[in-house]
C-alpha cells in the first residue's frame, strides 16, 4: 500500500452562494500522476487552491501526507507552478537564477543566506530543464518557454514529493509546449514525485498519467483510470476528453 | 559650502538627512516600484502633511504639542495610514488602486481645515510641501537615523521574503511565507521613509525620490540587487548634489533634488540610446 499524498474527503466551496466544489473526494498516493480535467469554470482551480491551503473548504477535510492541512507544516514537501506563472511582471529586475532561488526561500530562515547546498540544488534544477547556460539573463528577456521551463526549475529545487501544475502551457506556442512535456517526461523518469496536472490537452501525458479526474460544475464526473476513461461511453452524464491511449513496446 | 558646513549646525543637520534619506528612499523604492505600488508614496505624504498640520494645530492649544515636533504625529499619521490603505485595498479586491486616492484625497481635506484653522503657522507652508535645508532639527536627524536604522534592519532580515513576495505573492504563499505580516510590515517601513523623506524633498516631492532613482536603475539592470545598488547611487547624487545646489541657488532642495533625479533618468535614456549603457535585452525567440 503506497503512501497517501493527497486525500480530501467530501470538500465543499462556494464562491458567494455559487459552487465550485461539491462533496468531492479524491484519494491520490504516491507516485501517481494525476490529470485533473473539465470544462472553464468545472472547479479545476477551485481544486487546486484548496489542496494547497490558498483557500479553505467550506465543508470537508483535506490531508496532505496522512496529516489535516491545519497541521501540514513542512511546505517544501509541495511545489507549484501556476497558469498565472508566465503572466508575472516582464519588466522585473530579477535573473534566472535569483527566480529558483525563491523556491528555496520557504525553507530558509530570518538571517540565513543561500549555502553550498542551496546552490548546488539550484544548479541542478537549472539543468534538469537545461536552463543553467541563461542563470544570469533577466527572466523577462526569455521566451514564454523559457520562462516556463524556469519556473518548473523553481517548483523542483527543493526536490518536492508533490509537484502541482494549474494549467502550466497557458500561453505557450506549440514548439515551446513539445519542450515543456519533454521536460516533464524527464522529471517523471528521473523523480519518485506525485504529480498533479490540471490540462485540456490529456492525449500529450497519455504515457505519464494514471488517474484522470474529471470535474464537471463542481461535482467530481469520474475518478478513474485513463483507460477507464477513455472507455466512459455516451450514456455517462459528462463528454470525456477524446482520448486515444498509447500502448508502448515493453509496457503491459 | 563646505566651510559653512563647519560653521552652521542647521547645514550639517541638513546634510546628515540628505545622506541617510538618499540611501533610504531609493532602498524601500526599489520594492514599492517593482511592487507596482508607487503612488503609495504620494498618498501616504499627503496623509503625513494631515499629521504635521494637525500637530501644529494642536500646539496652538495645547502645551505638550507646542513643545514636540510635528513630525512625529505626522509619522504616526502616515502609519496609521498604510495600515487604512492595507485595509481598503481588502476592501476593494478588484480595485485595489481606489485605495490611494481615498487616502490621499482624505489626507489633503484634512491638511486643508487644520491649516485654515490655524491661525498662522510657526513654519512656512511651502517647507512643508517642498522641503528645506533650514527645517531640519537635531530632533528630526534622530528621528531620521531611526527610521534608517528599522529600515534597514526589516531589509536585512526579510530581504529575501520580500523579494519573493514582491515577484510572486502567490506562489510565496504557497511556500509557506507569512505574506500578511510581511505586507503590514512592508507598508509600515514605508510609512515611516516616507513621513521622515519630507523635511528634505516635502510633501508634493517624496514620492519622487522613493521612485525616480528606481526608474532610472531599472533601464540597466538585470537582477533586483543591481537594482537596489544603483537605485542608492542614484538617490545619494540627487540628494547630496541637490542640497549642495538648492544652498548655493538659495532655492527649496525638494525641486532641485526631483530634477536632478529627473535628469538622471534622461541621462540614463539617453546613454541608453546611443549604446553607452546596455540596452534592455531582445526577447530571446531561440533554444
Amino acid at each position: 500500500m503506497t503512501t497517501s499524498v493527497v486525500k480530501l474527503d467530501h470538500v465543499s466551496y462556494h464562491y458567494d452562494g455559487t459552487a465550485a466544489l461539491q462533496d468531492v473526494s479524491i484519494d491520490i498516493h504516491q507516485g501517481d500522476f494525476v490529470a485533473v480535467v473539465g470544462e472553464n469554470g468545472s472547479g479545476k482551480s477551485t481544486l487546486i487552491r484548496t489542496i494547497l491551503g490558498l483557500l479553505a473548504p467550506q465543508t470537508g477535510s483535506v490531508e496532505l501526507f496522512g496529516r489535516p492541512q491545519g497541521q501540514f507544516k513542512d511546505k517544501s514537501r509541495i511545489s507549484y507552478v501556476s497558469q498565472k506563472a508566465a503572466s508575472f511582471n516582464s519588466g522585473f529586475p530579477v535573473t534566472v537564477e535569483e527566480v529558483v532561488a525563491m523556491g528555496r526561500y520557504g525553507r530558509l530562515g530570518l538571517f540565513k543566506r543561500l549555502n553550498v547546498e542551496d546552490k548546488a540544488a539550484i544548479q541542478n534544477a537549472l539543468e534538469t530543464v537545461n536552463m543553467w547556460q541563461f542563470r544570469h539573463r533577466k527572466i523577462g528577456s526569455l521566451s514564454g518557454g523559457q520562462q516556463q521551463r524556469v519556473f518548473i526549475a523553481r517548483a523542483m529545487v527543493n526536490q518536492p514529493d508533490l509537484l502541482i501544475l494549474d494549467e502550466p502551457t497557458v500561453g505557450v506556442d506549440q514548439k515551446h509546449l513539445r519542450d515543456f512535456y519533454e521536460v516533464l517526461h524527464l522529471l517523471r523518469e528521473h523523480t519518485t514525485c506525485t504529480f498533479i496536472l490540471v490540462t485540456h490537452d490529456l492525449n500529450v501525458v497519455t504515457d505519464l498519467v494514471t488517474k484522470v479526474v474529471h470535474l464537471d460544475r463542481g461535482r467530481m464526473a469520474c475518478n478513474c483510470g485513463l483507460k477507464e476513461y477513455s472507455e466512459l461511453g455516451e450514456w455517462t452524464a459528462i463528454k470525456p476528453y477524446p482520448v486515444k491511449v498509447l500502448v508502448h513496446e515493453g509496457t503491459s | 559650502m563646505i566651510t559653512d558646513l563647519f560653521t552652521y549646525s542647521f547645514l550639517r543637520y541638513a546634510f546628515i538627512a540628505a545622506v541617510v534619506i538618499g540611501f533610504t528612499a531609493p532602498l524601500i523604492g526599489s520594492f514599492v516600484v517593482v511592487r507596482r505600488m508607487s503612488l503609495i508614496a504620494d498618498a501616504l505624504s499627503h496623509m503625513t502633511l494631515a499629521g504635521i498640520s494637525f500637530s501644529l494645530f494642536l500646539g496652538q492649544y495645547i502645551l505638550l504639542f507646542s513643545d514636540l515636533n510635528p513630525l512625529y504625529l505626522g509619522t504616526l499619521v502616515s502609519v496609521l495610514a498604510a495600515l487604512g490603505l492595507n485595509w481598503l485595498r481588502g476592501k476593494y479586491v478588484h480595485f485595489q488602486e481606489l485605495s490611494i486616492p481615498i487616502m490621499m484625497s482624505a489626507g489633503m481635506g484634512l491638511s486643508a481645515i487644520f491649516i485654515s484653522l490655524s491661525r498662522g503657522f510657526s513654519i512656512d507652508l511651502s517647507t512643508l510641501l517642498f522641503g528645506s535645508i533650514s527645517a531640519v532639527s537635531l530632533s528630526d536627524i534622530w528621528l531620521i537615523l531611526s527610521v534608517a536604522g528599522i529600515t534597514l534592519l526589516v531589509i536585512i532580515v526579510f530581504y529575501k521574503q520580500l523579494l519573493f513576495l514582491s515577484f510572486d505573492e502567490e506562489q510565496a504563499k504557497v511556500s509557506g511565507l507569512p505574506s500578511t505580516m510581511l505586507h503590514v510590515l512592508f507598508m509600515f517601513v514605508v510609512a515611516l521613509v516616507i513621513a521622515v523623506s519630507m523635511r528634505i524633498v516635502g510633501t508634493l516631492l517624496v514620492s519622487s525620490l522613493i521612485t525616480l532613482p528606481v526608474a532610472a536603475a531599472l533601464r540597466f539592470t538585470n537582477s533586483f540587487k543591481q537594482t537596489i545598488v544603483w537605485s542608492i547611487v542614484f538617490g545619494e547624487v540627487a540628494t547630496i548634489g541637490g542640497l549642495v545646489l538648492a544652498y548655493e541657488l538659495d532655492v527649496a532642495p525638494g525641486g532641485v533634488i526631483v530634477l536632478l533625479a529627473v535628469m538622471i533618468l534622461a541621462i540614463v535614456m539617453l546613454a541608453e540610446r546611443i549604446g553607452l549603457a546596455r540596452k534592455k535585452e531582445v526577447r530571446y525567440e531561440g533554444n
